[in-house]
C-alpha cells in the first residue's frame, strides 16, 4: 500500500505538538493554582495566629 | 429418515473448520494466562471467552441481532463503554502526586513518543494511516482508549489491539527495567526525591475542572473520555457523593468491564484475526511499549537539565499508563538502587498523566485523520 507520508507527518505532528501543549498548559495551570491556594492558606494561617 | 439426516446436518458440529479451532487454542491461551497466572484477569477472562464463545459455529451470537452483536454494536461501536470505564477509573485516581509536583505531568505526554514511534513503524510495515494510528495507540498502554480509539479508526483490528494492549500491559515488568536500565546510570537510579508537598482537598476538587477546560479545549475529540474521567474524580474528591463513587468505581465499572471483554473477544473470529498483520501488531506493541518506556526516561533527564528540583529519572519510565503497575515497577527499581528511596508516590504523577496523555493522543489522531 502506498503511504500518504505528508498526511502522516502532519498527523503525527498535531498529535505530538496537541499532547505536550495541553499537559505543558495543563501544569502550568495546576502550578499556578497551586501557588493562589498556598496564598490562601497562608493568609488564613496568619488570620488564626493573629486571632488568638 | 430423510428428517433425522436434515437433522443432523443442522449440527454446529459439521460447521466446525480448522480456523475455529486454531481461535479456540488461542482462548484457552489467553485463559490460562488470566486464570493461572493472574494477567489482567478482569479483562483477558470475558475476552477470552468471547473469543471461544464467538468461534463456535452457526451460533450467530455475531450476526446482526446476536447477543454479542447487540454488546459490540450499543457498547463499543457507539463508543459508550470506553468512557464509561474513564467514569469509574476517575473515581479511583489520586491526582495528588500530579498536584504536588505539575511537572510529572510533562513526563506523561513524553511516554505518548512510543504511541508515534509505532505509527510510524506500522506505516512502513504498510498499514494505513487508521490502523498506524490504532496500533500506536497500544504504546499508551491503556486498554479503554485502545478500543475507543479502534472502534473509532479501524474497528477491524480491535481484537488483535485491544489483546495486545491488555497483555503488554501485564508485560510492564519484564518490558520496562532493561530500557530504563539502559539509559540511566547508577547514581541516577540511586538518586532520592524530597517528600512531597501536601495537596489540599480543595486543590483536588479544583483539578478536575482544570484539566477538562484545558484539554477538551485543546483537543475536543477527546472530550468523551476526559469529560468522564474528570467526573469521576470529582464525584470522589467532593466527597459529598458517595454513592455515586462507589457505584462508578465498583459496580458499574463491573458491569461494563464485563460487556467490554465479551464485546471485544467476540470481534475475534478466525478471518479477522488468523492473519500476518496480527503478528506485526503484537510485534509492533512491543515497538510502541519501549519507545514509550525511552520516551519518559529521556524527557525526565532533559528536564533535570534545566530545572531546580531534579526528578529520579526512573520515574519517566512510569509515563505508560498501566496504573498502578508502572509506578510499582519503577518504585521497586528505585529501591534496588537505593533502599533508602520511596520512589512509588513521585511515580504515581507521571503514571497518571500518561492516562491522561494517551487519551489526548486518541483525541489528536481522530482530529487529524477522522
Amino acid at each position: 500500500m502506498e503511504v500518504d507520508w505528508g498526511k502522516s507527518l502532519v498527523v503525527a505532528y498535531t498529535g505530538i505538538v496537541s499532547v505536550f501543549l495541553a499537559l505543558g498548559i495543563l501544569s502550568l495551570a495546576v502550578s499556578i493554582s497551586g501557588y493562589f491556594f498556598k496564598q490562601i492558606e497562608k493568609s488564613k494561617m496568619k488570620k488564626v495566629k493573629s486571632s488568638s | 429418515m430423510e428428517t433425522i439426516a436434515h437433522s443432523l446436518e443442522g449440527l454446529g458440529i459439521w460447521s466446525l473448520g480448522w480456523k475455529n479451532v486454531v481461535m479456540w487454542i488461542i482462548a484457552f491461551i489467553l485463559m490460562y494466562l488470566a486464570i493461572k497466572k493472574g494477567v489482567e484477569p478482569l479483562l483477558l477472562v470475558p475476552i477470552s471467552f468471547g473469543i471461544f464463545a464467538a468461534n463456535f459455529p452457526m451460533t450467530g451470537l455475531t450476526n446482526p441481532g446476536g447477543l454479542f452483536y447487540i454488546f459490540y454494536h450499543y457498547g463499543i461501536e457507539t463508543e459508550l463503554i470506553p468512557p464509561l470505564i474513564f467514569l469509574g477509573l476517575g473515581a479511583m485516581t489520586d491526582f495528588g502526586p500530579c498536584i504536588a509536583n505539575p511537572k510529572t505531568l510533562l513526563l506523561g505526554a513524553a511516554a505518548q513518543v512510543g504511541v508515534y514511534a509505532a505509527f510510524f513503524t506500522a506505516l512502513i510495515l504498510g498499514f494505513s494511516i487508521p490502523e498506524a494510528a490504532t496500533i500506536g495507540i497500544i504504546g499508551g498502554a491503556d486498554g479503554p482508549t485502545t478500543i475507543y480509539l479502534s472502534a473509532n479508526l479501524a474497528p477491524h483490528l480491535m481484537g488483535a489491539v485491544s489483546v495486545a494492549a491488555y497483555s503488554y500491559m501485564a508485560l510492564v515488568p519484564i518490558i520496562i527495567p532493561p530500557i530504563a536500565r539502559l539509559l540511566t546510570t547508577k547514581k541516577e537510579r540511586e538518586m532520592v526525591m524530597t517528600q512531597m508537598r501536601p495537596v489540599s482537598k480543595n486543590e483536588k476538587i479544583v483539578f478536575p475542572l482544570l484539566a477538562s477546560i484545558v484539554i477538551i479545549l485543546l483537543v475536543p475529540p477527546s472530550a468523551p473520555l476526559m469529560a468522564m474521567f474528570m467526573l469521576g474524580n470529582l464525584f470522589m474528591e467532593s466527597g459529598v457523593v458517595e454513592r455515586l463513587t462507589s457505584v462508578s468505581r465498583d459496580a458499574l465499572m463491573n458491569i461494563v468491564t464485563i460487556i467490554l471483554g465479551v464485546g471485544v473477544g467476540s470481534t475475534m473470529s478466525a478471518e479477522n484475526f488468523l492473519n500476518p498483520r496480527t503478528i506485526y501488531i503484537f510485534i509492533l506493541g512491543v515497538v510502541a511499549f519501549a519507545c514509550a518506556t525511552a520516551g519518559g526516561v529521556i524527557i525526565a533527564k532533559i528536564m533535570n537539565l534545566f530545572c531546580k528540583n531534579k526528578v529520579n529519572p526512573l520515574i519517566g519510565a512510569a509515563g505508560v499508563s498501566a496504573v498502578p503497575m508502572a509506578a510499582r515497577v519503577v518504585h521497586n527499581m528505585g529501591m534496588q538502587a537505593n533502599p533508602q528511596s520511596y520512589l512509588l508516590m513521585h511515580a504515581m504523577g507521571p503514571n497518571v498523566a500518561g492516562v491522561i496523555g494517551t487519551a489526548v493522543a486518541a483525541g489528536a489522531f481522530i482530529l487529524s485523520i477522522k
